[in-house]
């Protein structure tokens, strides 16, 4: 054990750079965002998630449920998929489709198609969807994650078939809630992280008092968390799982995404944990891994503490080039905010990059990084909202609903945080939890999907005035097909920008897979590369702009 | 240190109060030294005792009425303790300290406008006194809430005011430099924290905040002194621990790196522990049991003297259940 932890930290003991301070203080010009809400009009409006909740205050009450857009059907167009929640499974209550699915009709409005993809009859208490091509058949698959046994809808022509159970995946009856589809080892098929929650059961249910001695929800700490588990994508449909770090490794996850944050090639794995330290699984360059959080820098705040980490997301949204790690937290802890700094370090720049302080009254479920105004760099949206109703009269300050937050990247790794005052939405409250992005109407920018817990799902279509923009599909033939891990770089008028192809992340949610570039004022995209997993390299350009292109691997 | 100053300026406010009210008695006095002996040696419950018996023979002295609150804070007793500042203030609506404790109470759990309310009426009346040091303290506490409520202009006002009554309260400095430090500004932050180790040098806590500081903006060298510092004070130090980690992890020494990085989690976890068992504390406050977990994890993580004190309050909680 110490000749490995010495071994790893050898590789690490190289000089990080300091992290100064921001460059101050000018009011930052903050672009005109505009978004409308489109819900009702988009056909969303009669959704509404069950929570479950009947006087007990069970813990999984609390947690709400993810969203995603996806292209169930193959036609070109994002379609809506929604955890609906459902009653505990104890109660032996009429259930609801935990799942509930838009169509796309037109680039505007959405019909429901639940029962006709083979989701009526699906009854969960679910929580989080992760949507990729699996079995490399050409549609979109769909994990689900649940309290107890995960769903696994593998598509047939838009139709959905629970095959969980046969591909090996319902192998524990666990609360999980993050899930990871990457292809670990590159072999073309993609392989599975599944972060599992907390031992909870009606039966283990803990009693806590908050505002008297009412029966409020209780915190994570006093639960035992639950480590992960990898499954490996055997090819023929079925899974098995790999033990090993993955099943050492602390649990109580709620987010997990898929980088290469190294640049070796070799997908790496990081784990947001809620009251534990977060991890990094580290590639070691043939589908195993070894957990790196501490010796990297993200496992804990700047003070050694362990943070309640909920969704994440990860991407280059500065000069330097390298991955930046963005980690919603607990109200009175700030968004944790990790820049890479080439050599196995992350630092901390919550606090400096100015995403720290605002995010101090906010607890942030959701989210995401995406380019809101289309100038060329990735902005941040978060969606918070608190567990605890009465939260108002035990801490003053927070508020059960709040308000989502979007963060303007202002370059030099700073961001602004568009006040409330901005735009009327994002001054209304909300208790969000899942949140994802995806260009539903086909208009070149990313619009916005939040859920809240026991309430409505919103959708913003997005009508900022901003640049072009490109949109990349890939078609994977060697690497699994939706190029998972692939990564995208575009250099337009002289600004370098890169997106990574991935399935999961933020909180429970699926955003559009498809890379999503916005281009400022460029009139063409003069190159563009994909590095696909398989290792080969697609160059092309110049590349005409406001246009999705379609790459097949070669 | 906090604690350590909101203590010396209790005691500070102990000494020089206006009880108001009549003397009291004889028999009163004797129950005071009493108590005084009983709180010297951490015997809170028997200390509560006393203090109850001299309330009925002098029910409108508000001194007692004040001990009472203080001694019901150390037991977690905090409505208890409310009631018992508030009947001070009522019988003495000019007593000193009365309102810094209420806020402090409100400001522990969470009640932040109410804490400020509280430290502000504190603020009144100390501002008619001499007492600049005790102004300053109620001016920091002030700006202590502002930060906790997120407005962090007004929290530097109430600093900038706390540092005009005592440009020497070493904790303002303290905060000021978190402050700074939340928003992302290290440099000021850094020489905020000098300044405050300038001003009382043995703080663990001044120490930590500069050494990680120093660690954040690249002079690992001289964070090595200061985190080394805080461990060698506070061994369970979970943050000092990491950053001297990554510090030598940053300078190559990966082998003493790993030492520290390696106690990072348990320790963490302990100090998790520990604010559980706090609240469980917090929550009943009479239970021995409760007590005696939240004193065995103190000794676990080596914090002896709250060990020492937790103990002590569960035999006393347990002789008089």
């Amino acid at each position: 054990m110490w000749s490995r932890l010495c071994f790893a930290l050898a590789i690490f003991a190289a000089c990080q750079p300091p992290d100064g301070d921001p460059i101050p203080a000018a009011a930052p010009a903050l672009p005109a965002v505009a978004f409308e809400e489109v819900t009702m009009q988009a056909g969303l409006g009669g959704f509404s998630h069950m929570t479950g909740a009947f006087g007990r205050k069970w813990f999984p009450e609390t947690m709400g449920a993810g969203a995603g857009f996806l292209d169930y059907d193959g036609d070109g167009i994002l379609d809506i998929m929604l955890v609906g929640g459902n009653p505990f499974p104890s109660r032996n209550e009429p259930a609801p489709p935990a799942l509930r699915l838009y169509r796309n009709v037109d680039g505007t409005s959405f019909e429901e198609v639940t029962a006709e993809a083979g989701l009526g009859s699906v009854h969960s208490y679910a929580f989080g969807i992760t949507a990729a091509d699996y079995d490399n058949d050409g549609d979109t698959d769909v994990l689900v994650t649940a309290l107890f046994e995960n769903l696994l809808l593998r598509n047939d022509g838009g139709v959905f078939t629970d095959v969980a159970s046969a591909a090996g995946l319902a192998d524990e009856a666990v609360w999980s809630a993050a899930a990871v589809f990457f292809d670990a080892d590159r072999d073309g098929f993609l392989d599975l992280y599944v972060g599992n929650y907390v031992d909870w059961g009606p039966d283990k249910d803990i009693v806590c008092t908050r505002v008297g001695d009412r029966k409020a929800y209780c915190t994570p700490e006093l639960y035992n968390g639950l480590s992960g588990a990898f499954y490996r994508n055997d090819g023929d449909g079925t899974f098995s799982r790999r033990s090993g770090v993955f099943d050492t490794a602390p649990g109580k996850t709620l987010g997990a995404v898929s980088v290469d944050y190294n640049r070796d090639g070799w997908p790496d794995l990081i784990v947001a944990n809620d009251t534990q330290r977060d991890l990094l699984f580290e590639n070691q360059g043939d589908g195993t891994f070894v957990e790196k959080g501490v010796y990297s820098g993200i496992a804990f705040d700047e003070n050694g503490r362990a943070r309640a980490g909920m969704g994440l997301d990860i991407g280059v949204v500065d000069e330097t080039g390298e991955v930046t790690l963005f980690v919603g937290h607990f109200s009175a802890e700030m968004v944790g905010v990790y820049r890479h700094t080439r050599n196995g370090f992350f630092v901390d720049r919550a606090a400096v990059s100015q995403v720290g302080r605002p995010s101090l009254r906010t607890l942030t479920f959701g989210l995401f990084l995406f380019d809101v105004d289309h100038d060329q760099d990735l902005d941040l949206f978060t969606a918070n909202g608190h567990i605890t109703e009465e939260i108002g009269l035990v801490e003053a300050g927070i508020t059960y609903r709040q308000r989502p937050q979007l963060y303007i990247n202002q370059g030099a790794g700073l961001f602004a945080e568009l006040p409330p005052t901005s735009h009327a939405l994002l001054a209304r409250e909300y208790v969000a939890r899942g949140a994802a992005y995806g260009d539903y109407d086909g208009d070149g920018d990313l619009d916005l999907l939040f859920t809240e817990n026991g309430g409505a799902v919103h959708l913003w279509r997005n009508d900022t005035p901003g640049g072009g923009y490109l949109q990349v599909r890939l078609q994977g033939t060697v690497s699994n097909r939706d190029g998972i891990g692939a990564r995208v770089v575009v250099m337009a008028d002289g600004s370098r920008q890169e997106r990574e192809v991935r399935a999961g992340a933020s909180y429970l949610s699926q955003s559009q897979q498809w890379p999503h570039f916005g281009l400022g004022g460029a009139l063409q995209v003069d190159s563009l590369w994909v590095y696909w997993p398989g290792g080969s390299v697609h160059r092309a350009g110049p590349v005409a702009i406001n246009q999705v292109v379609h790459i097949v691997e070669r | 240190m906090r604690q350590g100053m909101v203590l010396c300026l209790v005691l500070a406010l102990l000494a020089g109060c206006h009880a108001g009210g009549k003397s009291p008695g004889p028999e009163v006095r004797v129950l005071l030294w009493d108590f005084q002996e009983a709180h010297e040696g951490a015997s809170y419950v028997r200390a509560l005792a006393l203090l109850d018996s001299a309330l009925v023979l002098a029910p409108a002295y508000p001194r007692l009425h004040f001990l009472r609150g203080d001694v019901l804070s150390t037991l977690y007793r905090f409505e208890e303790a409310e009631a018992a500042f508030l009947r001070a203030l009522e019988l003495a609506p000019r007593y000193q300290g009365a309102a810094y404790r209420l806020g402090s109470n409100a400001f522990f759990l969470g009640q932040h406008r109410e804490a400020l309310a509280f430290y502000r009426q504190e603020a009144r009346l100390s501002g008619a006194g001499e007492d600049s040091a005790a102004l300053s303290a109620v001016w920091a506490q002030i700006g202590r809430v502002y930060a906790r409520l997120g407005a962090a202009d007004s929290a530097g006002e109430a600093y900038e005011q706390a540092l005009r009554h005592d440009a020497a309260n070493d904790q303002v400095w303290m905060w000021k430099a978190e402050l700074s430090e939340d928003a992302g500004w290290l440099s000021d932050a850094l020489m905020q924290v000098q300044e405050a180790v300038r001003l009382a040098p043995d703080d663990p806590a001044y120490q930590y905040l500069a050494g990680a500081l120093q660690y954040r903006t690249g002079d690992y060298e001289a964070a090595i002194g200061h985190l080394e510092f805080v461990i060698k004070a506070q061994p369970w130090h979970a943050g000092a621990h990491y950053n001297l980690g990554r510090t030598l992890l940053a300078l190559g020494r990966s082998d003493e790196a790993a030492r520290y990085l390696e106690a990072t989690d348990s320790l963490q976890a302990l100090a998790a522990d520990i604010i559980l068992a706090r609240f469980a504390v917090q929550h009943a406050p009479g239970g021995r049991d409760e007590w005696t977990v939240l004193a065995m994890l103190y000794e676990q993580a080596g914090r002896y003297e709250e060990a020492r004190q937790a103990y002590r309050i569960a035999r006393q909680v347990a002789e008089s259940n």
